[in-house]
């Protein structure tokens, strides 16, 4: 039954919410209609706007640390303005308490969306020393596995979706290299504001494809002059350092930024062979070092930004990448093999709010990378970890058993438009159109005297765009949220078959092109979310989804060597459903917050990619596999006393392969059939503690003590047919239990701050993979500092 | 709030039971409980699982209480022993066939990094030479105690040694008359082969090379799995030469022979499978052997790969393009038995006793053994159902 108001005619009421003492913006602010739940949130430039019944009406405003002001407002035009200046508290927050409970608020909108969505306030992790993915790693439902130290190559795992399953955006934008040279924990941890790890529905402003996983970085946008550094010393001689200064020009609207960053490690740990593997002898595989596994990286990122034209933000930025990676190898001591690449990232941005028409925010995004790789492999021959053994003979030291020294180009274009219109406070329409152009020209001197031509003059060609469609929509208050995403999918590409040799028969020699094939296909998938606050802080979501993710330049072209191209490959698909409650209140059970969040999800795929030997002497990436995963994760934080804090979240699932048959004429049931998939761990939770206080050692600074554990339960290499302890060493990779400790002080009212953890206290031989040690304990050490104009920016550190 | 609490407990206790691990039978995988007969191992996944089986007549073997390998564990029988090469991670390890099954004897022989050892050529109980392709030497090994007695280095006989290849890519060895020929592949990268086909002739007594012998009418030399050489009864060598697998058309499959008491390729003989018309396959052409067994008289059943069956683009994992046949290399013919093809991830064969042949193959009768009677020519279908594509299986003489 309709309330007598909801049929009153409603009238909009809009205005600004900021702090009369500095006349700063609050963002983040409730504004509601008195004695009811319907109102909105103030936007990060203090702004709200929302439909009254029309006449008079109690309008409240309140905001943390602020006392509550109520106003009484005659609507009886169409639109009426209504401003407040909020008048700090007896108790007054700090300026960054300000800011930081404007993101909180941003945070809090995201999680009671309808995804399936953890977030991560950038402030609990800023100044650690812990690197992203080491962050990641220890939230629910999503596994990192690496293979060795800085600079590893990483796979991510989100609901048992992993690798390029998952899609990765900073910023909204998706974080792609061909040879994945660019890998997350390259983002300094102290320029996160969030980290959005979405385990269903994919938001439609996320342009790019995938199972529905999502993990977006947002980093801080600082709206100020800044001076801003981080040194970082650790074991193996890891030396991590972040360099960033910004001036700004109020009266022309110009900002000017400039960025340096720089990491490397010799990552020379010792490894104890003999522990995963007994049939090695004592001597010398209980203690080998890894003497191949340097890496290097170093970035300059500028930035130009104008705020003052038509656009509110037109912003260019120029980041220069250049890396080193040598490739440790665990067989044998390899001493030479390695990548290096540079790429040279051209960013322009776009941003206007009310675009043509009120209502209607503009975001459009131009990227243009310019990625150039090299593997160089050229050695003669190979050593044993006996140094006591000559060195074998060997065309170079990767598995490929031939001498490599590419100059691969990649070429790309990404353009992202976005167009948010909100109708009505209780409608919103999101329209995100993503296009990729990408050319592949690789180089090789050693492939192309084999193939008998330039591999480069036959460039593969890759089109594809990305469409997304979404409505939201809000019921009073917000208690109901509705989501519908359509997703429209297209794929054009030219495959050169460069594996493919054609007999000339004039000359007895090879056709000089290889046959190439034209691939165009598009496909349609959709998403549909509920969110219900049924009970004052908490709330239950239902969600579902199907999703694709289109095969990739490497998938669909091959090396033309040992991997064929594969011109008719499928996009892999999947369709996921997750059911979540939330709950999130204050004062209960004596402590200050409890946050709970529970996940249930059922994940089906199809049609998953993996590379198979084709016959007896090719590779092949084909549509091989289908799974099942059904699991749930569950994490608790517990905020005890203003001081204390603690969280434990842990994810249970259950990955199993659904191909029942092997071949198509359904001969006999696949001996994988309804196993579990291998190299996903399947059980693992994390568990920590903090004491967190201001003021204690000095006004307006910071502290904390933190501790980490994690826990991940054995899981299998290889298909588990075997239970035998004799031969569980060939595919088991063993469980593992790590803790970490850590101290954190600001001093200079928090423009500077210390970290000391120690890593892997107890040394324990951890694994991610099979056979891929990862370094013991390590004692890490960081300096950071931080200096924002604008006190509102938090500092060196943040709770 | 309880009744929200305790239906999450709930929910999470079904998954726990739900999520329980895969049934796999906890016992230790030795011994089994009697003789075996052959021993086999079938392909999942990345992994080889290795197990007996007692006799033709088991009906289905599964891979419970089986032995793990990495995916491409080849081979070799020498008495009741059996030794299992792991080329992806340089080992060889060392069973038993006893009277309750298989056991494993000792640690595995640590091999030099890269050594990708495929086959290795059993001379008695104690000496054996395994040959290792990724660096271009064979091995003398002590089968008693597994330790490598001398490392017989063939990079001098490397094609290509001006562009840096130092490696003739050595796969299969056989031993003849005190001398011990070994097959190369003499690639120029990973299964691109310079043409020829090239065998270096070693000295067993003094386990030093003495020569390679090359012939252009060949090329890739006997590797594994495409079928070793054997030694008919008139004592000539035969070995087979696979072309590069109907990649590389100007070069030619084909059987070469070393007769008896000569170390040089005979002039005379030289038997392509590609050159041959077949009947009742289609176009009537096949392209390389794959597996086979030699039977006597010159007769061979093996696999020849029919490339008319594959589909346009192949489909690897569907397409059915292994046909067994019969092959008699005296007359240089070549008759497909009326036997189901398998797909080209599949396809093993073994004598079983002195009338059956198993094929082991993947067919819309499913993955196992098949058997077929070639004295009586009579094929009986399946006859033993595996947990996996069958990968390799030998026999154990009595």
């Amino acid at each position: 039954m309709l309330s007598f108001s909801a049929l009153k005619a409603q009238v909009t009421l809009k205005g600004r919410v900021i702090n009369p003492k500095n006349k700063e913006a609050l963002s983040g602010a409730n504004v509601f209609i008195d004695g009811t739940s319907k109102g909105v949130v103030t936007n990060h430039k203090g702004f709200y706007e929302f439909q009254v019944p029309k006449g008079k009406n109690k309008i409240t405003c309140s905001f943390i640390g602020f006392h509550t002001i109520s106003k009484v407002v005659d609507c009886t035009r169409a639109e009426t303005t209504l401003n407040f200046e909020l008048k700090e508290q007896n108790r007054e927050l700090t300026e960054v308490e300000v800011k930081a409970s404007s993101n909180k608020a941003i945070i809090r909108e995201i999680v009671q969306s309808p995804m399936s969505v953890t977030v991560i306030d950038g402030a609990t992790i800023r100044g650690r020393s812990s690197g992203l993915q080491e962050v990641l790693t220890r939230t629910s439902g999503i596994k990192i596995r690496q293979e060795g130290g800085l600079g590893s190559r990483t796979k991510i795992s989100v609901h048992g979706l992993e690798g390029k399953r998952v899609g990765v955006f900073i910023n909204g934008f998706p974080l792609n290299t061909p040879d994945g040279s660019f890998d997350i924990n390259e983002i300094p941890i102290d320029v996160i504001e969030r980290i959005e790890v979405y385990k269903g529905i994919v938001p439609a402003e996320y342009g790019g494809d995938g199972l529905g996983g999502a993990i977006n970085i947002e980093t801080r946008e600082v709206d100020c002059d800044l001076v801003a550094f981080t040194h970082e010393i650790s074991n193996f001689d890891t030396y991590r350092t972040f360099n960033a200064v910004r001036k700004k020009f109020d009266k022309p609207g110009i900002q000017l930024g400039l960025a340096l960053l720089y990491s490397r490690s010799d990552n020379d740990y010792s490894m104890d062979l003999t522990k995963f593997d007994p049939d090695l002898p004592k001597i010398p595989y209980s203690d080998v070092t890894r003497n191949n596994d340097f890496y290097s990286s170093r970035m300059i990122v500028g930035t130009v930004v104008f705020d003052k034209l038509w656009f509110d933000e037109i912003e260019f930025e120029v980041a220069a990448y250049k890396n080193r990676k040598e490739l440790q190898q665990i067989r044998f001591d390899s001493r030479s093999a390695h990548t290096y690449g540079t790429n040279l990232i051209n960013i322009f941005h776009l941003v206007k709010e009310d675009f043509l028409v009120k209502g209607l925010n503009f975001k459009s995004s131009m990227v243009v990378p310019i990625i150039n790789t090299h593997f160089v492999d050229t050695s003669r021959v190979i050593y044993s970890w006996d140094p006591n053994l000559p060195p074998s003979p060997q065309k170079g030291e990767s598995s490929d058993e031939e001498y490599n020294l590419t100059d691969d180009k990649q070429r790309e274009f990404l353009h992202r438009l976005n167009l948010q219109y909100t109708i009505s406070e209780k409608h919103r329409i999101n329209l995100n159109n993503q296009f990729g152009y990408s050319k592949y020209l690789p180089n090789d001197e050693f492939l192309g005297r084999l193939v008998d031509f330039e591999l480069k003059d036959f460039p593969s060609i890759s089109r594809t765009n990305i469409a997304g469609l979404a409505h939201e929509y809000f019921s009073e208050g917000r208690k109901l949220q509705n989501a519908f995403i359509l997703k429209s999918y297209y794929i054009n590409s030219k495959v050169y078959q460069s594996d493919v040799r054609l007999l000339n028969e004039e000359n007895n020699g090879f056709l000089q092109e290889p046959p190439n094939s034209n691939i165009k296909n598009h496909y349609w998938g959709f998403s549909e979310g509920l969110s219900y606050e049924f009970l004052p802080g908490i709330r239950a979501k239902l969600s579902y989804s199907s999703n694709y993710r289109l095969p990739d330049a490497r998938e669909l072209f091959g090396d033309g060597i040992t991997i064929r191209s594969a011109s008719d490959l499928k996009p892999e698909k999947s369709k996921n459903f997750n059911v979540g409650l939330l709950l999130d209140k204050e004062n209960l059970f004596n402590m200050k917050r409890i946050q709970f969040e529970a996940n249930g999800f059922y994940t089906s795929m199809e049609d998953l990619i993996r590379l198979e030997w084709a016959d007896f002497a090719k590779f092949q990436y084909m549509n091989l596999d289908e799974s099942v995963n059904q699991g749930i994760d569950a994490d608790l934080k517990v905020d005890f006393t203003d001081v204390w804090y603690g969280y434990f979240n842990a994810t249970l699932q259950n990955l199993r392969n659904t191909k029942k048959y092997e071949t198509e004429d359904k001969g006999q049931i696949s001996p994988k059939y309804n196993k579990r998939v291998p190299q996903i761990p399947w059980f693992y939770f994390n568990y920590g503690f903090e004491y967190h206080r201001a003021d204690w050692i000095g006004k307006g600074e910071l502290s904390r003590i933190y501790f980490d554990a994690s826990y991940v339960h054995d899981y299998s290499f290889a298909w588990k047919f075997d239970a035998s302890k004799a031969t569980e060493h060939l595919w088991k990779i063993p469980s593992y239990h790590t803790f970490n400790l850590g101290l954190q002080q600001s001093f200079l009212d928090n423009k500077l701050a210390l970290n000391f953890e120690v890593n892997n206290i107890t040394n324990q031989t951890v694994l991610n993979n099979f056979r891929l040690p990862l370094p013991g304990r390590t004692y890490r050490l960081k300096l950071i500092f931080n200096w924002f104009r604008d006190k509102s920016e938090q500092g060196a550190m943040g709770f | 709030m309880n009744k929200i609490f305790y239906s999450f407990v709930f929910a999470c206790l079904i998954l726990l039971v739900a999520c329980d691990d895969d049934n796999e039978n906890n016992e230790d995988p030795t011994p089994q409980a009697e003789k075996v007969e052959f021993i086999h191992n079938v392909v999942v996944g990345d992994n080889t699982y290795l197990k007996g089986i007692k006799d033709i007549n088991v009906g289905s073997v599964d891979n419970a209480n089986s032995f793990t390998h990495s995916k491409t564990a080849n081979m070799v029988i020498q008495d009741d022993n059996f030794f299992v090469f792991e080329g992806e991670e340089d080992k060889i390890y060392k069973y038993l066939r006893t009277d309750e099954g298989i056991e494993r004897v000792g640690s595995a022989l640590i091999l030099p990094p890269k050594s990708k050892v495929t086959s290795m050529y059993c001379l008695n109980d104690s000496k054996a030479y395994a040959a290792l392709p990724g660096i271009g030497k064979v091995a003398v090994i002590n089968t008693q105690d597994m330790t490598i007695e001398k490392q017989i280095d063939l990079s001098s006989y490397a094609l290509g040694q001006e562009n840096g290849d130092n490696n003739p890519e050595p796969m299969v060895p056989i031993a003849r008359d005190g001398k011990l020929f070994v097959f190369l592949w003499q690639e120029i990268a990973a299964f691109y082969p310079n043409p020829g086909a090239h065998t270096v002739v070693i000295d067993m007594v003094t386990d030093t090379p003495e020569k390679m012998i090359s012939d252009t009418r060949g090329t890739m030399l006997c590797g594994m799995p495409a079928g070793e050489a054997f030694i008919d009864e008139k004592g000539d060598i035969y070995v087979y030469s696979q072309g590069g697998f109907g990649y590389f058309p100007q070069y030619s499959d084909g059987f070469l022979r070393i007769k008896k008491g000569e170390t040089d390729y005979d002039p005379d003989y030289f038997f392509s499978i590609k050159d041959k018309s077949i009947n009742e396959i289609t176009n009537n052409m096949a392209d390389y052997v794959n597996q086979y067994v030699y039977l006597g008289n010159g007769e061979i059943i093996g696999y020849i790969n029919v490339p008319g069956d594959a589909s346009n683009p192949p489909d690897f994992v569907n397409d059915r393009t292994m046909q067994p046949c019969k092959i008699n290399i005296y007359n240089q013919t070549i008759e497909k038995l009326d036997i189901p093809a398998s797909t080209g991830w599949s396809g093993c064969i073994t004598k079983a006793g002195s009338d059956n042949i198993l094929f082991g193959m993947v067919t819309p009768e499913g993955m196992g053994y098949y058997q077929y009677n070639h004295k009586t020519q009579n094929y009986l279908g399946k006859v033993i159902e595996t947990q996996g594509a069958p990968f390799r299986i030998f026999e154990f003489k009595e």
